[in-house]
């Protein structure tokens, strides 16, 4: 019943070594090969999206310093251009007041010449005028009611004169 | 007394086959069922894992990495970091205890009832503790182990080199050809109903136990040896 012979044994020590051999190689092997593989490829995704992300973080950086870059040269452009605005404006403005000022300089002359002129040929009426009511009055005898109508002459000349002129 | 002579019958392991070399070669029905366990079990795992893929795998595949995935935590989990590399081995040793253990439910003999089997087991198991305790202590540390704590333990330590594998053997071949003796005498008392009841427990629960314990007590002992 309890019997024990060598080469039975010997069998099932070696049918044992095949059988775990078998489940080590084909099952187990197997497995934990396809499992670390897994591993593997996850492992490989989630380094290409922290890659990603880092390159993402990168672009975003260097965009980032770009935008900044672009801005400070627009507003130094920007600063720039309103300088020149000023400075032509104000250029501008001074040769726009010198020639206002030099048009009113000349036409004060000018006012002031057709002025002159005015009051000279007014004069000259005048002392024409005088002139000759001095000359009737010296050359005639001049009756009290003559005398009056030429006065009257004078004065609505002169006043025509001095009207006209202005 | 016709029980008993059909009860000794029942225990005995016939030969299966002889082979005729030097006078011939009895090989016994055990050898023959032992055989048919690996080549079914070969066949069945080169089924179960063809075609396995990383990604997207189908339910058979992720049947069998569940099943592989906890049975090596079932052994790992005992074990310390150096005493893993062993963990493959030890699955191995529990599947084909599993599987000779619970094989009485289809009415076949199961391996573990003949000694030599156990025996065959017992003696790899120790075999397989030495061979790590001198992997990782080497030949001198191995030695000096037996002087562990103090000298005065040397006998004792010999002593359990022989006694480890003596009560694994012992235990399971005793549970196993326990529990076949018992199942005999039950079908020979009542034949129907009951025997299917008591096989679950005796041939499933019992034969599934008793390999755990026989594995789980083996990994108790390598972890001793490398640590």
């Amino acid at each position: 019943m309890l019997s024990f012979d060598l080469v039975n044994f010997i069998c099932m020590i070696i049918n044992i070594l095949i059988l775990i051999f078998i489940a080590k190689k084909f099952l187990f092997g197997r497995v934990n090969d396809i499992i670390a593989k897994r591993q593997e490829e996850v492992n490989d995704k989630y380094a290409t999206a922290d890659r990603a992300i880092e390159e993402a973080q990168n672009s975003k950086r260097e965009y980032e310093t770009q935008l900044a870059e672009f801005r400070k040269e627009s507003d130094e452009r920007l600063e720039n251009a309103r300088k020149e605005a000023e400075s032509k404006k104000a250029g501008i403005l001074e040769k726009a007041q010198a020639e206002a000022d030099d048009i009113v300089h000349a036409a004060q002359t000018e006012a002031d010449h057709i002025r002159n002129i005015a009051g000279i040929d007014r004069d000259k009426e005048v002392e024409e005028l005088v002139f000759d009511v001095a000359t009737r009055l010296a050359g005639h005898a001049i009756n009290e009611e003559a005398s009056s109508e030429l006065y009257d002459k004078f004065l609505s000349q002169a006043t025509n004169s001095g009207s006209g002129k202005e | 007394m016709e029980l008993a002579e059909e009860l000794t019958a029942e225990l005995e392991i016939p030969t299966a086959f002889t082979i005729p070399i030097a006078g011939g070669i009895a090989i016994n029905q055990t050898v023959v069922i032992t055989w048919c366990i690996i080549a079914f079990l070969f066949i069945l795992i080169l089924f179960l894992t063809r075609g396995f893929v990383t990604q997207n795998p189908g339910k058979r595949q992720a049947l069998v990495e569940s099943f592989v995935v906890w049975m090596q935590d079932l052994i790992g989990s005992n074990m310390n970091e150096k005493g893993k590399k062993y963990v493959p081995f030890l699955c191995g040793m529990l599947l084909f205890l599993g599987v000779s253990n619970i094989i009485g439910i289809f009415n076949i003999a199961p391996p573990t009832k003949d000694l030599r089997t156990t025996v065959a087991l017992a003696l790899m198991s120790i075999v397989l503790v030495q061979i790590a305790a001198i992997r990782e202590k080497k030949v001198g540390g191995w030695l000096k182990g037996f002087a562990h704590p103090i000298a005065v333990m040397l006998p004792m330590n010999i002593l359990e080199l022989f006694i480890k594998p003596l009560s694994l053997c012992m235990r399971l071949f005793g549970n196993i050809f326990a529990a076949f003796v018992i199942m005999e005498l039950v079908k020979m008392v009542v034949p129907v109903v009951l025997p299917a009841a008591l096989c679950l427990y005796f041939d499933l629960f019992d034969g599934l136990l008793q390999a755990y314990v026989f594995v789980f007590l083996t990994s108790l002992y390598i972890n001793e040896a490398v640590e």
